[in-house]
């Protein structure tokens, strides 16, 4: 039988030549104007939005290679074509095959040096050492899903022999902006949504996102190395050697099964309702929790340098309590931002932090203060499906005034904080001038109140008005019956709008026990 | 086919077969060329163009032995090192448009290993000037006239003044000073290396080779010098005031008077009609050997 002869070259042909091309790639001036933008554009989100965490950096990574996946897909299109088109005649000796991966390797390896460049830049504009951790896997998939990009532009030309990548990006782009700003027909727009869907699910297949949980990263990685090799054959199939071409098609097929079982493997091993333990992520060992000062904190592997913070926020307010209400105090807990964790801890008294809040602002601290609040004085969550009131209740006062105390905090977002946290539970006109009025009370002057009454102002059945009494106040407001619309306006005037008092099915919700 | 035979010529070919399918491009080929120029001439699918991919080892033989520099280009480790040491233009060549000529020579030297990066340039360079493309260096390919590509290519497979050169139809597109330059240069290249010509340009294979090789249908109808050819071709060749009729192959000279080729027994054939012998050309053997015979039979 005859047949056409295969080409294979020397290694150091085969180096010099993915060095040749990765200048070229270089000089071609989308890759820098991509690195350039896509700098500008991190510092900008970096301004923005402040996650400094290494998952949220690497979810940022993640959105680089997608970015520079595009660029790549672009501007490889060229030398593929040369590759391609205009050098079957060439007699070299690296063969075609060889030359075909030369490209391969130096359009991935341009990829990668531009996603290297940009997670090292968006990693020192974090501040780092960041908290948190990622699983050696981890690591190597945004290089793979950058290098993906030109890999299937590649693709693309050998086996349309043509600039078809372009032709995609020119056409999808504007497609895709005018979608956007609703300018189409229902028709194109949800076809867009398909498409995109359809991209967005290539790209990543599995239910949980977690790059710290090391069965998580090595799935995605296994994919990422499965969906790059199924590109590479699938571009060396494109050959018009039958031979090679049915080995190559074969392996394509073996390695699609492959990814297909390893995301269905993924994706039954790790749903979003599956808890995930500690030992399952990278870097855990021992127990995750600690306790500092009576109150137990229990981290994700890898942000145990943020109980100092969440301690430092917690403090002052566990300071102003009795003593007796210290037995109380909920077990502290953080949860994945992408995943449930698998943590003992009791129900009902536990307070949830999440590993996506960075802790130091004034109304992350309300919030978290007046969660562990709450929680010591039995007040339900305002994010419970079933709320029921706290109207006349103390309790909901003293939360809200925990929240508060101990630190410096302007007199506006005070009284927000007072609006946001008082506003679920339906209080009445006196619960609202009580809760304004300890704004401005010392300390020392509560603190003992507290301590001699605690148990009967943090119970269900203390009243208000007998905290405001115990505290020497004068009230103005006489009203116990839920606080309207008008109440809030005369009382809180410049706080915004309040939602559960216009509900008028909220007036109706039972008095909390 | 024997491993063991021991080959001196840089070309050396015995019983070579090829065949697509059920077609026969070569069919029993045995050729040993030398240094020097080697013109391949034949009609359009006489296996020209088959007969050059099986030596720059694109194809491989279906059938005989091929060596080129004394390696087998079956083996892949000497395959390899042939197409090192070895240059090619094809037919209609096709460059990426989006080179520079500068660009695309310094691509074909990476190719082709030639040293570090200052030496490759040299080398391009050089390349270059030999076809007068050193002012139009950093020209697009797309912006070149069809010559000029014509002329970067024979620089592209002149780099590295390899020790084989195969070109196939080289000057179409160069206008009559370029082709003088180019047979200047092949003829220089051709003192060291083995030079092998396909081209429908009897005039360059008058000029330049030394050697000429006629196929016809695959096989090897003629070898040997150019004026061994025209020397066959003596007493076939008229010259005559009219056509001279059916049965004769004649065409009509710039004079008005009209060339007569009588392929078998021309003297008999030509006894009595008038017709008065000329001293043959290159292109009179030619058509004589390839064309002819079967037109006037």
């Amino acid at each position: 039988m005859s047949r056409v002869v295969g080409r294979r070259g020397s290694l150091g042909a085969f180096a010099r030549l993915t060095w040749y091309n990765t200048v070229r790639l270089c000089r071609n001036p989308l890759p820098a104007l991509g690195t350039a933008a896509g700098a500008y554009l991190l510092l900008d989100m970096g301004r923005a939005t402040g996650m400094p965490t290494l998952e949220g950096w690497y979810s940022r990574v993640d959105s680089i290679a997608t970015v520079v996946g595009v660029i790549m897909f672009v501007a490889a299109a060229f030398p593929a074509m040369r590759e391609i088109r205009y050098s079957t005649a060439l007699v070299s000796p690296l063969g075609r095959t060889s030359r075909l991966l030369s490209l391969m390797a130096a359009s991935s390896l341009v990829s990668a040096a531009m996603v290297t460049v940009l997670a090292g830049l968006s990693y020192w504009w974090s501040s780092p050492p960041l908290p948190g951790a990622l699983s050696p896997p981890a690591y190597p998939a945004p290089l793979l899903l950058a290098a993906a990009g030109p890999l299937l532009s590649i693709t693309l030309v050998a086996w349309t022999r043509s600039y078809l990548p372009l032709v995609v990006v020119g056409l999808t782009a504007p497609v895709y902006v005018v979608y956007g700003v609703s300018l189409l027909e229902s028709n194109l727009q949800n076809a867009a949504f398909r498409m995109e869907w359809a991209v967005r699910l290539t790209m990543h297949p599995f239910e949980v996102r977690a790059p710290s949980v090391t069965g998580v990263a090595a799935h995605y990685l296994v994919y990422a190395v499965l969906a790059v090799a199924v590109l590479v054959f699938l571009a060396l199939a494109a050959r018009e050697r039958r031979a090679l071409r049915a080995a190559c098609l074969g392996t394509v097929t073996v390695l699609m099964a492959g990814a297909v079982l390893t995301v269905a493997h993924g994706r039954q091993t790790y749903t979003s309702l599956t808890p995930i333990a500690d030992s399952r992520v990278y870097g855990a060992h021992g127990s995750p929790c600690q306790v500092k000062e009576g109150i137990t904190y229990c981290p994700l592997p890898g942000f145990e340098p943020w109980v100092d913070h969440w301690h430092e926020a917690l403090a002052p307010a566990v300071d102003l309590l009795p003593e007796a209400a210290h037995g109380r105090l909920p077990v502290v807990w953080q949860n994945g931002s992408s995943y449930e964790r698998d943590l003992d801890v009791p129900e009902g008294g536990s307070v949830v932090v999440h590993s996506y809040m960075e802790p130091g602002g004034t109304y992350w601290r309300a919030e978290f203060v007046g969660d562990v609040s709450r929680s010591v004085l039995g007040l339900p969550s305002p994010y419970e499906p079933h709320r029921c009131r706290t109207t006349g209740q103390s309790r909901m006062v003293i939360a809200t005034w925990l929240a508060t105390a101990g630190e410096e905090i302007p007199r506006h977002e005070q009284l927000n904080i007072l609006t946001m946290d008082l506003d679920p539970y339906l209080p009445s006109p006196v619960d609202l001038e009580v809760a304004r009025a300890l704004l401005g009370l010392p300390e020392e002057r509560v603190s003992p109140v507290l301590e001699q009454h605690w148990e009967r102002l943090s119970a269900p059945e203390g009243r208000t008005r007998e905290l405001a009494e115990l505290l020497g106040l004068r009230l103005r407001e006489t009203s116990d019956l839920p606080a309207t619309s008008d109440d809030w306006a005369r009382l809180y005037p410049y706080q915004g709008h309040r939602e559960v008092i216009n509900d008028p099915g909220g007036r109706r919700f039972p008095a909390c026990s | 086919m024997s491993s063991t035979t021991t080959v001196t010529a840089p070309v050396h070919l015995r019983g070579l077969v090829r065949r697509y399918g059920t077609r026969t491009a070569l069919d029993g080929v045995d050729l040993d060329l030398e240094p020097g120029v080697t013109g391949l001439l034949g009609r359009n699918g006489a296996g020209k163009t088959t007969l050059l991919r099986c030596l720059n080892t694109d194809l491989e033989a279906t059938d005989g032995e091929v060596r080129v520099l004394g390696r087998d280009p079956e083996r892949a480790g000497e395959r390899t090192e042939i197409r090192r040491r070895l240059g090619y233009l094809p037919q209609n060549p096709e460059f990426y448009p989006y080179f520079t000529a500068f660009g695309l020579l310094d691509y074909m030297a990476v190719l082709k290993e030639l040293g570090g990066r200052r030496a490759r340039h040299d080398e391009v360079r050089r390349g270059l000037e030999r076809v007068g493309l050193l002012d139009r260096r950093h020209s697009r390919i797309r912006r070149l006239s069809g010559g000029m590509r014509q002329r970067l290519g024979l620089a592209a497979a002149m780099l590295g003044d390899p020790e084989v050169l195969l070109l196939d139809e080289p000057t179409i597109g160069l206008d009559p000073e370029q082709r003088i330059r180019f047979r200047g240069l092949v003829s220089e290249l051709a003192v060291r290396s083995t030079v092998v010509l396909s081209t429908h340009q009897i005039e360059d294979v008058a000029a330049l080779c030394q050697r000429v090789v006629c196929l016809d249908s695959g096989r090897v109808v003629f070898d040997g010098t150019p004026g061994e050819l025209v020397d066959r071709s003596r007493g076939h060749v008229w010259e005559h005031g009219e056509h001279p009729g059916e049965g004769y192959t004649a065409w009509r000279l710039a004079d008005g008077r009209y060339r007569v080729l009588t392929p078998a027994d021309g003297a008999h054939a030509a006894s009595g009609t008038g017709l008065e012998p000329v001293e043959p050309t290159l292109e009179d053997a030619y058509l004589l050997l390839t064309g002819v015979e079967q037109d006037v039979r």
